[in-house]
């Protein structure tokens, strides 16, 4: 144990250092890859951030119902209109108000609009997977603190922790590793492609109106409150679903839709009950993947209308042509490429 | 603290960073606290019980050295002798309340119950204290070092009590010596970044050896194990071999981890396993595995009986007892007394039978110092070795059972193909990184049984090399190894002994 020269020592430190922060990388590396199987190819929530910062015209928020029935790409092909899809399955008032308010740390939209569906849910989130796939896209910061502590109030620290350090929970994936979890598919800007088609009937609207959950209610006003302060318009709209398990489940659901209606009207608040007031848009008999989701022939053609309603209303002019917007036309090139191989290659039966 | 958790990844460094920072004068009070605070991670309470033994042992040495001053010869030593049976009396009886009462009660109720008497001996419930046989040990010595004059008698209550309590070996070994750690307290260690550096890759090594192999190993042991009644022969044979497997890491790993976490400090902890499965013979294998407990009863134990000096009879005798006393010491059951009789019957017939064995070899022309031969003897030793571990794995009964449809006595066929992989919890991603891992380890020791240290090598390589197998490490630990949420960090094998 001799005494070292300093240029020994330095070299040292400097080494111990770099070593450290090269370690840092990797970890980091590896982390992305565990995390991203969690929100497959599309990379939910995550891709958000490969938008470049405040060029976002409009945000969608919604659960499964959301991500299946709106295509931003088609939203830009149309009318230049930039979109993201901040959905995540099974997505609660609570899980869209705390994605919103990380959406306004780095986008400035114009209008907000909200998928009514999950609604339904009085809980603050649907069990550990959904609380994952919406919020470990999340990079770090004040909102995520904000949502873990609010989330998760009663857990421990090391549990918050697998939140902020994702590979804790998923480094026993490296057996599961396919080649997807290493390419994802940021173009399709949140939104999933899906070409099955079953055949339904449109079961109509019930006339009685069913409660929405005093969790929802207590999150859809601070959703509102807060794209007040953001400055962004705030819309509601209620995709087409029918009937998955029940008569008495759809006919609770839906009904929700008209308590929501009368409580946004007081607010002031855009509706959008496609299955009631635009019955013709959606054919119940091509437009569905499933019993509740649209498929994406169904979603192209609510995208058609939905993006005419949004330029019509809020005058979005689109940004077709400007240079700062290239790649959104680069990445309706290879949406167009993926949707081509999408309906070539259909998803296994009950994939 | 358990060396595979959160905590102990902040704790390690934490420590470390201010134990180099402080003055030397208080590093041993820092060390002591740090001792404690890791220790009373697991119960608080029980502190108390080791600073007990702590208090007893430290007066045992103070009264030993005051004896010294009586003049009367015969006194002295009869006092002396007091002092020492004094010390041993309370902590094992403090051993025994904690580790042996419930098994000695059922014993008693048992033997009662066969002599036709039925008795109620109250039970008690009480926790096992982590690391109690394994601390108990270690400052029983330091009272029969100073005994036998090999030691001074420590003055300073919190330098002798960080002897007792010091963390990296406090809960699993390996027991050290106080000639060994006693005086190592007060030397001035500074930091040095080679030593640090080895201590970290051996650690490493520790990590890689706890969460993935012994982890990994654990997880098809005990598909196998926890229903053997459902299992072929064949499944139990392989589970069997990947038992004295799954033992060596994880012991292994945890004497690793301490060696490398007190040497990164400065300390120089006894080697615990010297490359256990490459000995030639039973009693080579007890001088290669937990070499610290095997030398603490050669030297309290052995030689006090009277060791080899007394005649064959006696020496036989003698090796029977260390090893029943060792099976007990392992856990409080009559399976590992079992397990530790075979292992002294071994030794005992292996001596027995040393001159058939020489008069075979002789006829048959055998040369002892071919490699032939060592691998021959290796593998018999592992095989006996292994049979022991059935009786450390599962009780008797079950052991029986076992080793029956290993044997082949079993109506159900012993071999079937298909469905082995599932049957021990494994898939052929985690079969394959198993058996991966396993060759790496047995690279390790190869290379250690043959003098070339590993680490010497590594760390003389060019950077690119040394990075990337240091990164390697580290994120095949991380990657591959088992533990995070959904997982409870499997106590180390030996922590509740």
């Amino acid at each position: 144990m001799g005494k070292k020269s300093p240029h020994i020592r330095l070299r040292r430190i400097l080494g111990t250092i770099a070593f450290l922060i090269t370690g840092i990388l990797i970890f980091a590396g590896i982390s992305e890859i565990m995390r991203r199987k969690t929100a497959e190819e599309v990379d939910m929530v995550h891709s958000f951030y490969e938008i470049e910062e405040d060029s976002l015209d409009v945000l969608f928020l919604g659960s499964s119902h959301l991500y299946y029935g709106v295509q931003p790409n088609e939203l830009w092909r149309e009318y230049g209109i930039t979109s993201y899809v901040m959905g995540s399955p099974e997505q609660t008032a609570a899980t869209s108000y705390f994605l919103l308010k990380e959406a306004f740390t780095r986008q400035q939209p114009k209008v907000v609009v909200m998928e009514s569906y999950y609604l339904w849910n009085k809980l603050m989130y649907n069990g550990e997977s959904r609380l994952r796939q919406a919020f470990d896209g999340m990079k770090f910061g004040p909102v995520k603190v904000e949502m873990i502590n609010e989330m998760l109030p009663d857990a421990g620290f090391k549990e918050k922790l697998t939140y902020y350090l994702p590979f804790l929970k998923y480094h026993s994936r490296w057996s599961e590793l396919e080649s997807y979890d290493f390419t994802t598919k940021p173009f399709l800007k949140g939104s999933r492609l899906d070409y099955t088609t079953v055949e339904l009937e449109d079961p109509g609207i019930p006339k009685k109106a069913a409660a929405i959950p005093d969790n929802s209610m207590e999150y859809l006003e601070k959703i509102i409150r807060l794209c007040e302060e953001n400055d962004a318009e705030f819309v509601m709209a209620a995709i087409p679903f029918g009937i998955e398990t029940d008569q008495k489940r759809y006919k609770r659901r839906q009904g929700l839709n008209l308590t929501l209606e009368e409580y946004l009207q007081a607010e002031g608040i855009p509706f959008l009950f496609y299955q009631r007031d635009y019955p013709d848009i959606i054919d119940f008999s091509t437009d569905f993947r499933d019993k509740t989701h649209l498929n994406t022939n169904g979603a192209v053609k609510l995208t058609h209308h939905l993006g005419g309603w949004l330029k019509e209303n809020y005058g979005l002019e689109g940004h077709k042509g400007e240079a700062a917007y290239e790649s959104w036309d680069s990445d309706l090139v290879l949406y167009d490429r993926e949707t081509e191989w999408v309906k070539e290659n259909p998803p296994e039966a009950g994939a | 603290m358990l060396f595979n958790s959160l905590e102990f990844l902040v704790f390690f460094p934490v420590v470390c960073l201010c134990y180099f920072i402080i003055p030397h004068k208080v590093r041993y009070l820092f060390l002591l606290v740090c001792s404690y605070f890791f220790y009373m991670c697991w119960n608080p309470e029980y502190a108390l019980l080791m600073l007990t033994s702590t208090a007893i042992t430290y007066a045992s040495g103070l009264l030993i050295d005051s004896a010294e001053k009586i003049p009367d010869e015969g006194r002295k030593v009869r006092r002396r002798k007091l002092y020492v049976a004094l010390s041993f009396i309370s902590n094992l009886s403090i051993l025994f309340f904690f580790k042996y009462y419930g098994f000695a009660a059922d014993t008693a109720s048992w033997l009662l119950g066969m002599a036709g008497i039925e008795a109620r001996i109250p039970a008690l419930d009480v926790v096992l204290p982590v690391g109690i046989s394994f601390y108990t040990f270690q400052a029983l010595s330091y009272t029969v070092d100073v005994y036998r004059g090999d030691i001074y008698a420590e003055r300073n209550f919190f330098k002798y009590a960080l002897f007792v309590s010091f963390f990296p070996q406090l809960v699993a070994g390996p027991i050290e010596r106080s000639k060994n750690l006693l005086i190592q307290i007060n030397e001035r260690h500074t930091f040095d970044f080679e030593r640090a550096r080895d201590g970290l890759l051996l650690m490493l090594y520790g990590f890689f050896q706890k969460v993935v192999l012994a982890e990994y190993l654990a997880i098809a042991v005990n598909s196998v194990y926890n229903t053997y009644t459902e299992r072929t022969g064949y499944q139990l044979l392989v589970a069997t071999v990947l038992f004295a497997f799954q033992i060596y890491c994880d012991f292994g790993s945890y004497s690793n981890i301490a060696v490398g976490a007190a040497k990164v400090m400065g300390f120089r902890l006894m080697e615990n396993f010297n490359t256990p499965y490459f000995a030639v013979s039973v009693a080579d294998f007890w001088r290669r595995w937990h070499i610290s407990l095997s030398t603490w009863f050669r030297d309290y134990l052995y030689i006090p009986l009277g060791g080899n000096r007394k005649g064959k009879v006696r020496k036989w005798f003698n090796l029977m007892v260390v090893f029943l006393v060792s099976g007990l010491w392992h856990g409080a059951n009559w399976h590992f007394v079992i397990w530790g009789g075979l292992n002294g019957a071994y030794q005992v017939i292996g001596e027995w039978l040393c001159p058939v064995r020489e008069k075979i070899m002789q006829v048959f022309g055998v040369n002892k110092k071919a490699d032939s031969h060592r691998i021959l003897r290796m593998l018999g030793t592992f095989i006996l070795v292994d049979f022991s571990w059935i009786f450390f794995r599962a009780s008797f009964l079950q052991g029986v059972d076992i080793i029956k449809k290993i044997a082949g006595f079993d109506t159900k066929a012993w071999f079937t193909w298909g469905g082995n992989l599932e049957a021990m919890g494994l898939t052929s991603a985690t079969a394959t990184l198993l058996l991966v891992s396993l060759l790496i380890a047995l690279f390790a020791d190869i290379c250690k049984y043959n003098g070339i240290s590993i680490i010497n090598w590594l760390t003389a390589q060019g950077l690119w090399l040394r990075w990337l197998v240091y990164f390697a490490g580290i994120f095949g630990v991380l990657i591959f190894g088992v533990y995070g949420p959904g997982y409870d960090a499997t106590q180390f094998i030996y922590f509740q002994f």
